[in-house]
């Protein structure tokens, strides 16, 4: 994709989910890659350390196998709304008293929920890490909800989605999007929720859900940074050991998704749409669902397809006039199934069926005939590049290993993934192309704007999900 | 998908004004941990000025550059063309043609970019070390042999007026162009950085042609290197990839600019349901003496955390905004406290009430001790926590530089920052915190009643 300056929402449907593509460097740096090791706690809690002496500062993070597709029936959103509270009080713990504590440390911290994982991450200064391991370990496991704050953040959860989804018809399109592609399996919700269930979360929803899924031993706790295996057992055994293991902390039951028959469409026609997009999703697999080099043939595919100006879609759409910009990514990270990406901003001028004939023109071509050496070779060499890029950013590093490993990944596993991908040959791509972008495995959305300004009709309540 | 980040990044444009700010925070307090970075001023045999950190435990090289001149350099009327300038670097150069270039840059894997900014126009390498040879190669052809054919000027117009487009109805947008614009009517400063679209359909290969020759010159040159080179190798790279520009840049003089106030919230109205809204007051220069006061009450204020005034007022005990955060803003042409938030549509009144209500006990009464504190010790010690990618700290010390300090700023941020008292904040806020000069820009159709 050129460098414009697409809408940020255009970039979040882009990179989200986005997978943590690996390559070794052919030259066999060892200072390339980390040297990651990895124990487990008498609780069962993984630990994995990251060695990254560059800067004393450290990335501590917690990964719950609990995400938003775990939200039981008719409470989506209740994942995303215990990831806030975790940041109210716990039986040691005033509000706001976490918040203080990593200022005074001089420390940052967020959090994040996805569909598959939650994970909460601090980045201080070394000497810091026992105190925000003990404030993690801490909540995990004595978080103690009062209904005034549970009713006020509640609100805030809801200008949340008002603010990142409702007030933007591209995330709109896209979560429509998702809700078709997926028939029955519970990607189909968003993160976020559906506002009327939003409304609706009660504490002891979250109470719940806290109970079933926040324990060690459902958990992998990530420290990256300037410490070593040694430096980080006995701390991990002095907070996170003491707390009890749940045998309740269950596996995830979740509906299967069955086999697509059928191509699909959704439109969105939006006021607030500035310009025409059209947007494609194919349902695949993933790293962790794939059969050996199939989720490594999408990951190249993907980069083929859109990546950047040397792009098939680029060359074909843009250099006709078809398209002013053009995007791909393959979302691989996915526990049960992965998603590959193709977004086209349509010049002005072309109707949209002749840019949506012109892409379907573009993968009927790749399905048939492959891609050429040429291509495989350049995005080899554009993934492996990408992959040192990931490894100097600490941060990366430890989202790399913290979901991978929470997703049920062997630390072998998600470091051989360069390899597998430089193995990746013609026919694999081929095969993969052929196999996963075939129509009834898809969703089109289109985003048109209201050729008269300023009423705004779509809203996710004149849309309602199939439940 | 990854959404529901906890604590909201703010929009694209936004971001990178805090992008900006976090610049500003600093080192470590009492003990500092030993910053691993070393920053070493170096001058090139043609001249070329830099700042380079060595760093070879990663094979990759970062470079970040700046010439200064940017947006506020546009003619009247073709507001867009720096934009459009930079764009069209990387569309041919050269003996390679735009596919071949883009061909020979995907293979490397490197990334190249050049983008035009309010005041500069930045751009950026980043690549394996191994490759950089070649990379460094493309980078000297798109600044110094650009092509701009007319058919590739043609298509990065089109794609310039879709971008347009596209963030026409963007809330974040749309605010914060009409707060340049209301704060700086009249100058150059305030007129929107990609142009509008009458502004960018009227832009000619000629005019790109004559803005091009302007601002690539030497002595407006800054860059930063950062990775896995020395101190020769990247001399020589300076040389190589700069050395052909002219000596002088032609540019016109905007001087400083100092935002103008508004007697009332100025509201572009969108049936939303969500309002949006920008605001902002005249901040102290960098190289004032109490700027660092300043940065410890931002902080206070609106660093977005839940222990900030403005989070803790509007979002933990009212639930009325996600996030409501403010960044201090400087650049070569002036200094600014800039923040935003959305709300619902009749909230407006309640949160700029919170808002004006917050200011105006800081100015007031000061921060409490326990507050002071903890934002001194926080942004002495977090500074490091910016410094962890070769791209970061290349663009963290790139602004650095253009912000007018030294390579002794990693040393002596923290120093600063220490020295503040409370009645040092007391009295900045009772001095920055003008109320009645609060610039206030909404989207949406706000309600201000009860």
């Amino acid at each position: 994709m050129r460098n414009v300056s697409l809408s940020r929402w255009i970039q979040t449907v882009l990179v989200a989910f986005t997978a943590s593509a690996s390559f070794l460097l052919p030259d066999g740096r060892a200072t390339a890659e980390p040297r990651v090791s990895e124990f487990r706690l008498a609780n069962g809690m993984q630990v994995v350390v990251i060695p990254d002496h560059r800067v004393p500062v450290v990335t501590h993070m917690v990964w719950y196998r609990a995400g938003a597709a775990d939200d039981p029936h008719g409470t989506s959103g209740i994942a995303h709304f215990l990831e806030h509270l975790m940041f109210k009080s716990t039986r040691r713990m005033q509000s706001g008293e976490f918040a203080r504590i990593i200022t005074r440390l001089g420390g940052r911290d967020n959090a994040v929920t996805e569909h598959d994982t939650t994970s909460y991450f601090e980045r201080v200064a070394k000497e810091h890490l026992r105190a925000v391991m003990e404030l993690e370990a801490d909540r995990m496991v004595n978080l103690r909800l009062v209904e005034q704050e549970v009713r006020t953040e509640r609100d805030v959860i809801q200008e949340e989605r008002r603010s990142s989804v409702d007030a933007d018809p591209v995330s709109l399109l896209s979560e429509q999007m998702l809700a078709v592609l997926y028939r029955s399996h519970p990607y189909r919700h968003p993160v976020l929720g559906w506002a009327d269930e939003m409304a609706k979360l009660t504490r002891q929803d979250a109470t719940t859900f806290y109970k079933r899924f926040y324990a060690p031993n459902n958990a992998v706790l990530i420290v990256a940074g300037d410490v070593t295996p040694e430096e980080v057992r006995p701390l991990a055994e002095a907070t996170y050991g003491r707390n009890k293991p749940n045998s309740a902390a269950s596996r995830r039951a979740r509906a299967q998704e069955p086999e697509p028959i059928t191509a699909r469409r959704v439109h969105l026609q939006d006021a607030r749409a500035g310009a025409p997009v059209l947007l494609r999703y194919y349902y695949v697999p993933s790293y962790p669902s794939a059969r050996p080099g199939e989720a490594e043939s999408l990951q190249l595919l993907a980069q083929i397809l859109g990546a950047d100006d040397t792009s098939r879609l680029y060359r074909r759409l843009v250099a006709d006039k078809l398209a002013s910009a053009t995007g791909s990514n393959y979302l691989g990270n996915g526990l049960d199934s992965g998603r590959l990406v193709l977004l086209v901003i349509p010049a002005a001028g072309p109707p949209l069926e002749k840019v949506e004939a012109a892409l379907d023109a573009v993968i009927a071509d790749v399905r048939e005939n492959g891609v050429t050496q040429e291509e495989l070779d350049s995005a080899k060499s554009a993934l492996e590049a990408r992959r040192v890029f990931e490894s100097d950013d600490q941060t990366s590093l430890a989202r790399r290993y913290g979901e991978g490993v929470a997703l049920g990944r062997s630390i072998a596993d998600i470091d051989a993934v360069p390899g597998r991908i430089q193995a990746i040959g013609l026919d694999d791509i081929r095969r993969a192309a052929n196999g996963f972008l075939s129509p009834e495995r898809s969703v089109t959305g289109t985003l048109t704007p209201l050729p008269a300004p300023a009423t705004v009709t779509a809203s996710p309540a004149a849309l309602p999900p199939k439940r | 998908m990854l959404s529901g980040v906890h604590r909201p990044g703010s929009s694209r444009q936004f971001r990178g004004l805090v992008g900006l700010a976090c610049v500003l925070m600093a080192l470590v307090a009492g003990m500092p941990p030993a910053l691993a970075l070393t920053v070493e001023p170096i001058v090139s045999a043609k001249g070329i000025k830099a700042w380079l950190v060595e760093e070879h435990s990663v094979p990759l090289i970062a470079m970040k550059f700046a010439f200064v001149g940017g947006a506020a350099q546009d003619p009247r009327g073709k507001e867009g063309l720096a934009g459009m300038v930079a764009d069209m670097l990387t569309e041919g150069a050269g003996d390679l043609s735009a596919a071949a270039f883009k061909q020979q840059l995907s293979q490397l894997g490197a990334r190249l970019s050049v983008s035009g900014g309010r005041d500069a126009i930045y751009g950026g390498l980043e690549t394996l070390s191994k490759r950089f040879a070649p990379s460094a190669e493309l980078l000297r052809l798109a600044l110094t042999a650009p092509h701009f054919d007319a058919e590739a000027i043609d298509r990065v117009r089109a794609q310039s007026l879709t971008n347009l487009a596209l963030a026409a109805n963007e809330a974040t947008t749309l605010a914060l162009n009409r707060w340049y614009a209301e704060a700086f009517a009249g100058s150059a400063y305030g007129r929107p950085i990609n142009g509008t679209p009458e502004s960018v359909a009227s832009l000619t290969r000629d005019d790109v042609k004559s803005q091009y020759a302007r601002p690539f010159a030497k002595d407006v040159l800054k860059v930063v290197i950062v990775g896995d080179i020395d101190r020769r190798a990247a001399a020589e790279a300076l040389d190589s990839i700069f050395g052909g520009l002219p000596e002088t840049a032609q540019l016109t003089d905007v001087g400083s600019v100092e935002p103008r106030p508004l007697p009332a919230p100025v509201v572009i109205d969108k049936d939303f349901p969500l309002a949006t809204a920008i605001f902002g007051l005249a901040s102290l220069r960098g190289d004032h003496p109490d700027f660092p006061a300043l940065q410890v009450l931002n902080h206070i204020i609106g660093s977005g955390g839940f222990d900030s005034r403005l989070m803790e007022e509007v979002r933990v005990k009212r639930g009325l905004a996600y996030s409501i955060k403010t960044s201090l803003i400087r650049d070569s042409m002036t200094s600014l406290v800039l923040g935003g938030f959305s709300t619902k549509n009749e909230n407006m009144g309640a949160v700029l009430g919170v808002l004006r209500d917050v200011l105006a006990g800081m100015a007031r009464d000061g921060p409490t001790p326990s507050q002071f504190e903890n934002a001194k010790r926080y942004l002495m010690g977090s500074f490091l926590l910016d410094f962890d990618t070769s791209a970061k700290v290349a663009s963290s010390l790139l602004r650095l530089w253009l912000d007018g300090e030294g390579t002794d700023y990693l040393l002596t941020r923290n120093q600063k920052i220490d020295r503040v008292t409370l009645s040092d904040a007391k009295r900045v806020a009772g001095e920055v915190l003008e109320i009645d000069r609060l610039i206030v820009t909404i989207v949406g159709r706000p309600k201000f009643g009860p």
